[in-house]
């Protein structure tokens, strides 16, 4: 199980999720299972998680390659894509399905 | 990450090229003082320095330069001083770091730096080698010995190895190796989230004009509230500051307060019992001996002798004063009598007829007398008739009644002046025996009361024993428990107790800070952060009725989403800390050769905004062990260096073996071996350990040689470095550190 799925499965499992949105946590292993779930509360935690990793991983390669390896950090533009690309999946809860 | 190899060559006190091979469990490198245990350290620190850091003290590179080596390099010729390692990265792939110094010796027989270089190496089977980019390439990407990591690796002596000392050290190690640093990210994007959806919300707000004031009131409410919340979360950050120094300066002692304040409050009464003790002292009267001759309390036997003196004086001075008596009668009455009486009637006689009373009867009876006639009948009264003798008579009965009015008269006068009557007994021995025997019947009273007056006087004294017996025995009672009680503290008490009015203010500060404290965390702030729950959701309720359900819905799944990421943070900080705990107690069991052991506690405290995670040692319940020995400590620092190596390992940072310099120095003959003994079997762990342990000094010989029996025991490579005898003492250039491998495992 990679670091991601870890903090995935930690934080679907966290009341402030699981006991307020129903969720029962063990269901989902990973961030895939996550991505791909019914449930928007589930898949919203798993596609923000994967495309915020996706964008870190890839900074940090950036800095292996300067021989860096200071901490990462997403810019605005990195921000609001990522917010963009994830808040639709809310979009039925607005619409109230 | 194993090292393998390393090949010192030329390096100050190493002449020629001497190799090492290590195993990837322990490795001991055996040396006296001298020997070159130190250069051994300094060529395997000078090879992995790639970067010098402002703390980091390199040698100047001509001293590196074996003496002996330079002696022999003839005039103008080059010579190589170099240290290579040779080692498997986390891929298990060999990789070499080799650092060079080309010398020359000039005509004038000085040094002179040809060139300096610094190379890692791909090593391929059959023995290609191939130069890699850069050194980062191998330090930083294939993290061999980052220069993070190598601050946590190589240690030069025991007191290095509290890399904790410093505050920020663990927090790097957090950073370093467990995942918080990772979640950085999330927060940051989920703090952004709730952010850009609260702007969707308040355009819906600011739409909805009629519910506009009442959310405005609102948020005025809940600026305010947060305001309040802040100034009593900073106010609850002073306290917790002030707590925190209070608890340091009495760190050594809050677990024994209470046996500090008994115990002071046992010396206390021992304080008010000695002044009792010394006031009944006061009060005893035990001069006995000298009291009793003032009291004469040596007469006591004689009291018949007393009384019978008493009486025999009194009966002489009664003698005496009836004796004076009737000696002044005699002399005043009878004698005196009779000279007056004689006196008197001749100045009787003489003095009739001067005599006022009946002068005129007297003149005429002697003018009639005279006249022999009597002029108051007329009768003739011739001498011898009747009528003369009658008158005769007549002037004697006047005469005679003048003169006993004139003796009564004297004898009066007489008797006034016979009063100075010279004494009968002139030297007053009667007087004075008889004061002497009042003084001595005064006295006598005096001794009659002595007994009593001695009984009360022995009996108060014997009180006053027993009271000082109670109160010595109470002392020493109390002096015993106080003993007692300090016996049970592990503490030297005696300073605390010297200055317990300081330390019990503190104390009693700390106690009231501790409840302020409380007072502000479960019922100030909690209190407030409920009012601000309570606003904000009638802020919700508000924008609710005022936007629509489904929008709050969101963004109340996002400030969730958001506060789960915190939580998670949270989680995963506290799981690397009990991990590395947890790991570091496990080494602490193995390692530890002493009877106590403790435990390793990691905990975090808030101090002055920011958060400082310390180390300690406790017992098992829970005791902060504050001045451990130094075996123990370096047994402790040991196991968290191994514990911090472990989550190196498992983070995906790779692996990295220890090293160190005597880091047993201070262990006891004996307690080493065992240290190493379990190093070598309870630790899976490439560990490289230059030490002087295992030598003894040979008697016979004067030189240190190795307990080769001790070291079979241990199934790990050893090497013996050791000058070349014969060397001059005077004269560097003779040194030359020879290397013997004592075994391979």
């Amino acid at each position: 199980m990679s670091k991601l799925d870890n903090i995935f499965k930690k934080v679907i499992a966290d009341e402030a999720i699981a006991g307020k949105y129903a969720i029962t946590p063990d269901r989902y292993q990973t961030v895939d299972q996550g991505s791909n779930a019914m449930n928007p509360y589930v898949k919203y935690v798993a596609r923000a998680l994967y495309n915020i990793d996706k964008e870190v991983e890839e900074a940090k390669e950036r800095m292996r390659q300067q021989y860096k390896s200071e901490a990462v950090k997403l810019s605005d533009d990195q921000l609001k894509s990522i917010y963009k690309v994830t808040l639709p999946i809310l979009d039925d809860l607005e619409n109230g399905n | 990450m194993v090292i393998k190899k390393l090949v010192i060559k030329n390096f100050r006190s190493y002449y020629g090229e001497k190799v090492f091979v290590f195993d990837e469990g322990l490795n001991l490198i055996l040396g006296a003082n001298g020997d070159g245990k130190t250069t051994f350290f300094e060529a395997l620190n000078w090879v992995l320095s790639y970067r010098i850091d402002a703390d980091e003290k390199l040698p100047q590179n001509e001293s590196l330069v074996s003496a002996k080596f330079f002696k022999e390099l003839e005039k103008g010729k080059k010579g190589e001083v170099s240290v290579s390692l040779e080692v498997l990265n986390n891929d298990s792939r060999r990789r070499e770091v080799v650092r060079t110094l080309i010398v020359s010796k000039t005509e004038d027989e000085s040094m002179q730096i040809v060139s300096l270089s610094h190379q890692a190496y791909l090593l391929a089977t059959g023995g290609k080698r191939t130069q890699m980019s850069s050194l980062k390439e191998l330090f930083e990407r294939e993290n061999v010995f980052p220069s993070m990591a190598k601050k946590y690796s190589v240690f030069k002596g025991e007191d290095e190895l509290n890399i904790f000392d410093d505050k920020q050290t663990l927090q790097n190690l957090i950073d370093l190796y467990s995942d918080i640093k990772d979640m950085g990210p999330y927060k940051v994007y989920a703090e952004y989230a709730v952010n850009e959806y609260r702007k969707v919300v308040k355009k819906f707000q600011d739409n909805n004009s009629a519910k506009s004031r009442k959310q405005a009131q609102l948020q005025n409410d809940i600026e305010s509230i947060k305001r309040l919340i802040e100034q009593k979360e900073g106010q609850l950050e002073m306290l917790q500051d002030e707590y925190d120094d209070l608890c340091g300066a009495l760190d050594a002692i809050t677990e024994d307060m209470d046996l500090l304040t008994k115990v002071n409050e046992m010396r206390q009464e021992v304080v008010r019992l000695s002044k009792i003790e010394e006031n009944l002292r006061n009060q005893l009267n035990e001069n006995y001996t000298l009291q009793m001759l003032d009291n004469y309390w040596i007469l006591m036997g004689f009291q018949p002798f007393i009384d019978e003196y008493t009486e025999k004086m009194t009966a002489f001075s009664e003698l005496r004063k009836e004796t004076e008596k009737e000696y002044i009668r005699q002399q005043t009455i009878d004698e005196v009598r009779e000279e007056v009486k004689a006196e008197a009637i001749e100045e009787v006689k003489k003095e009739l007829d001067v005599l006022p009373l009946n002068k005129n009867e007297e003149s005429l009876i002697r003018q009639m007398m005279n006249a022999h006639r009597c002029s108051i009948c007329g009768t003739d009264a011739p001498e011898g008739s009747a009528a003369y003798e009658f008158m005769k008579n007549r002037l004697q009965r006047a005469m005679d009644q003048l003169a006993a009015m004139q003796l009564k008269k004297k004898e009066e006068e007489k008797v006034v002046q016979k009063l100075d009557i010279p004494e009968l007994y002139v030297a007053n021995n009667t007087d004075d025996l008889l004061l002497k025997s009042t003084i001595v019947q005064h006295n006598n009273i005096k001794i009659g009361n002595m007994e009593y007056y001695m009984n009360k006087q022995m009996t108060a004294n014997q009180n006053i024993h027993e009271d000082i017996d109670r109160t010595v025995a109470k002392i020493e009672t109390l002096e015993a428990d106080i003993a007692q009680a300090l016996a049970q503290s592990k503490e030297d008490m005696s300073e605390y107790l010297d200055n317990f009015t300081a330390i019990n203010h503190k104390y009693r500060k700390k106690e009231s800070t501790a409840i302020e404290i409380e007072e502000l965390k479960n019922r100030t702030i909690p209190s407030l952060k409920e009012q601000l729950d309570h606003k904000n959701l009638e802020y919700k309720k508000s924008v609710e009725s005022a936007k629509g359900s489904e929008c709050i819905g969101i963004l109340e799944y996002l400030e969730n989403f958001a506060q789960a990421i915190a939580n998670t943070e949270k989680e995963t900080y506290f799981e690397f800390l009990n991990n590395l705990a947890k790991r570091a107690n496990d080494y602490l069991n193995v390692l530890n050769v002493d009877d106590f052991t403790g435990v390793i506690k990691i905990d975090r405290k808030q101090r002055s905004s920011k958060e400082e995670l310390t180390i300690s040692l406790e017992d098992r319940n829970g005791k902060v062990i504050t001045n451990p020995n130094t075996s123990l400590a370096t047994t402790m620092h040991i196991s968290l260096l191994l514990a911090i190596s472990e989550v190196s390992k498992e983070s995906g940072k790779g692996e990295y073996p220890l090293i160190f310099d005597a880091p047993t120095s201070s262990f006891d003959e004996g307690k080493d071996r065992g240290f190493y003994e379990c190093l070598n079997t309870q630790v899976a762990k490439q560990c490289i350990v230059v030490t002087k342990s295992f030598l003894y000094k040979n008697d016979d010989t004067g030189e240190y040689e190795e307990d080769k029996n001790a070291l079979r025991k241990l199934n790990c490579p050893v090497y013996r470095i050791k000058k070349l005898t014969g060397f001059d003492k005077q004269d560097i250039t003779t040194i030359d550190t020879q290397v013997k491998t004592i075994q391979l495992s």
